[in-house]
């Protein structure tokens, strides 16, 4: 590797691709429209059109997206805050900042997090993309077409993710508005074709509802948003590095995902779920579009989803090189190594959406203590303040060593938010405790972590002189 | 500006060696670190801006909260 200047191309590459801070002028996302846009390709992909077909089924009608949207905003803010922010400021992904957090070895515990969340959704939407590849070429649903077109589109993620951030930023740019516009379309066809007093009134049989209780109703639909904002953390820490300007990363980021999505690709998948009886993820296309238009439509969303699995492929790839052992190989051969096993699930792909979105959905309940501990660490008790070249240091001189390179204070505010959280509300079978009904569980959760954090680094860390705290 | 640079590289440079990067990395991370932190101290604007955008979005999504829980309740 070149030791020349700092900011010649194949350092400047090196940089996007590895955990070296990237340098302002190094960044991909020069304006915040291009930040925004993709943002945008980020939720209108596969994963948005399920929450949109899932949002009906809360039992509230059409307030269920304003339920969504609000559980999304308050989630959103703090793990945009905590995990965007500290990023585009350093120039260094957000697991890197989050040792300042969780101590230089503790920080083991996000980073799993991060890889599990990124590469599941990898291996969902392959399969997932495969199959609306697979019907509208007419193949059998459980062909073997489904696991030849998945491993196509892993080939295709892994070439395009290799190629580095570059690729994805100008493929949001088109694709973001051309999603939001053909969205807007629908819902204008869907109008004209049912009638306005239809679709205002649009609602699900009542045996198709997880509950008749609007409060339960109303804070399932919560629940959701903020699961999907909780998600923020993880993915806009990954690429908020990339950005030129922190005043690009907050407002982009939430106008985006709380306002551009629920209001186009979510609302249109919510509609059709009502309006139009068809089970598969896209069906409702063709018959809403016609042939043509509705092809269309699958196309862009198949195009989304693959810009969203390089995304997730490209954040899990800078992260995983937190792995000492990882550090040191090719960009290409690390990347490979990330995507292997979804070739051999390419060939389980019924196994695969059952299964492993199971395991997705509940590795992300974690999300929620992991962004009250990092947003009360960096805005609380450490005052925006930290020191880049201490995120580097492993040994006992570092500021971030903690008690042998572990915080006990923010791994035990994490433990305890995945406790309460699953108790509070069970992601998957929504089975909920009693105080659920009266505070969610996404709330009490980032508001307990956060202040066990708080009180355990002023009682304990602080005290013994441990993380280089300001007093 | 320059000479802060150089001073936090030098620093930085002697730092990293415990850091497990390829030697030929180091010499470059330490670089860039100090360009960031010229750059960062040098750019120490806009946080109460920060502050007033996240607690506008905070406040419409609290507030969305409690319109749509009054609605369907």
């Amino acid at each position: 590797m070149s030791q020349g200047s700092t900011t010649g191309g194949e350092v400047a590459r090196r940089a996007v691709e590895s955990r070296l801070p990237v340098l302002p002028e190094e960044r991909v996302f020069t304006t915040a429209s291009s930040f925004l846009w993709t943002c945008v390709t980020l939720g209108a992909t596969g994963a948005g059109l399920l929450v949109g077909k899932a949002l009906p089924h809360a039992g509230i009608g059409s307030a269920a997206i304003l339920a969504f949207v609000a559980g999304l905003l308050v989630a959103l803010v703090p793990a945009v805050l905590a995990g965007g922010i500290p990023s585009a400021r350093l120039g260094v992904d957000t697991i890197e900042v989050s040792k300042s957090s969780f101590g230089v070895r503790g920080v083991a515990l996000p980073l799993g997090g991060l890889i599990l969340l990124c590469l599941g959704w990898t291996f969902v939407l392959a399969p997932m993309t495969a199959t609306i590849l697979a019907d509208m070429g007419g193949a059998a649903p459980d062909g073997q077409a489904r696991a030849g077109i998945g491993l196509a589109i892993l080939a295709v993620v892994w070439l395009f993710a290799s190629r580095g951030p570059e690729l994805f930023e100008r493929l949001a740019v088109y694709l973001g508005p051309a999603l939001t516009i053909l969205s807007f379309a629908f819902v204008v066809l869907l109008i004209g074709r049912f009638g306005m007093t239809a679709v205002a009134a649009a609602k699900l049989p009542a045996e198709a509802l997880l509950t008749t209780d609007p409060r339960r109703g109303f804070l399932i639909a919560f629940e959701w948003g903020a699961a999907t904002g909780l998600v923020g953390w993880p993915l806009l820490g990954g690429v908020a590095r990339l950005v030129r300007d922190e005043r690009h990363v907050v407002t982009p980021a939430i106008f985006a995902w709380g306002v551009v999505n629920p209001l186009s690709i979510i609302l249109c998948a919510a509609l059709a779920e009502v309006l139009v009886a068809d089970g598969s993820p896209l069906g409702w296309m063709p018959i809403v579009g016609g042939a043509l238009f509705g092809g269309v439509g699958i196309v862009l969303v198949v195009v989304a989803n693959v810009n969203l699995m390089v995304i997730l492929l490209y954040t899990a790839g800078v992260a995983v090189q937190h792995l000492p052992a990882v550090a040191r190989a090719r960009w290409e051969g690390i990347l490979a190594a990330l995507i292997a096993p979804g070739i051999y699930l390419s060939f389980f792909p019924d196994w695969v959406l059952d299964n492993v979105t199971t395991v997705v959905t509940y590795s992300g309940v974690m999300f929620a203590g992991i962004t009250a501990v990092t947003f009360t660490d960096y805005y609380f008790l450490r005052r925006q303040e930290v020191e880049t070249l201490d995120l580097f240091r492993t040994d006992r001189a570092g500021r971030y060593y903690f008690w042998r390179g572990v915080n006990l204070c923010a791994i035990g505010a994490v433990t305890v938010g995945i406790a309460l959280d699953l108790w509070l509300l069970d992601p998957v079978t929504l089975e909920a405790a009693g105080p659920f009904l009266w505070a969610g569980a996404t709330i009490p959760t980032l508001i307990v972590s956060g202040a066990l954090h708080y009180a355990g680094t002023r009682l304990l860390s602080i005290p013994a002189g441990r993380g280089s705290y300001p007093s | 500006m320059a000479d802060r640079v150089a001073a936090i590289t030098a620093e930085a440079e002697d730092s990293v060696r415990v850091a497990g990067f390829d030697p030929a990395l180091r010499r470059d991370l330490a670089r860039r670190v100090g360009l960031l932190v010229a750059h960062e101290s040098g750019a120490a604007r806009g946080r109460s801006r920060l502050a007033l955008e996240a607690a506008g979005w905070l406040g419409v999504g609290i507030a969305l909260a409690v319109l749509t829980l009054t609605f369907v309740l």
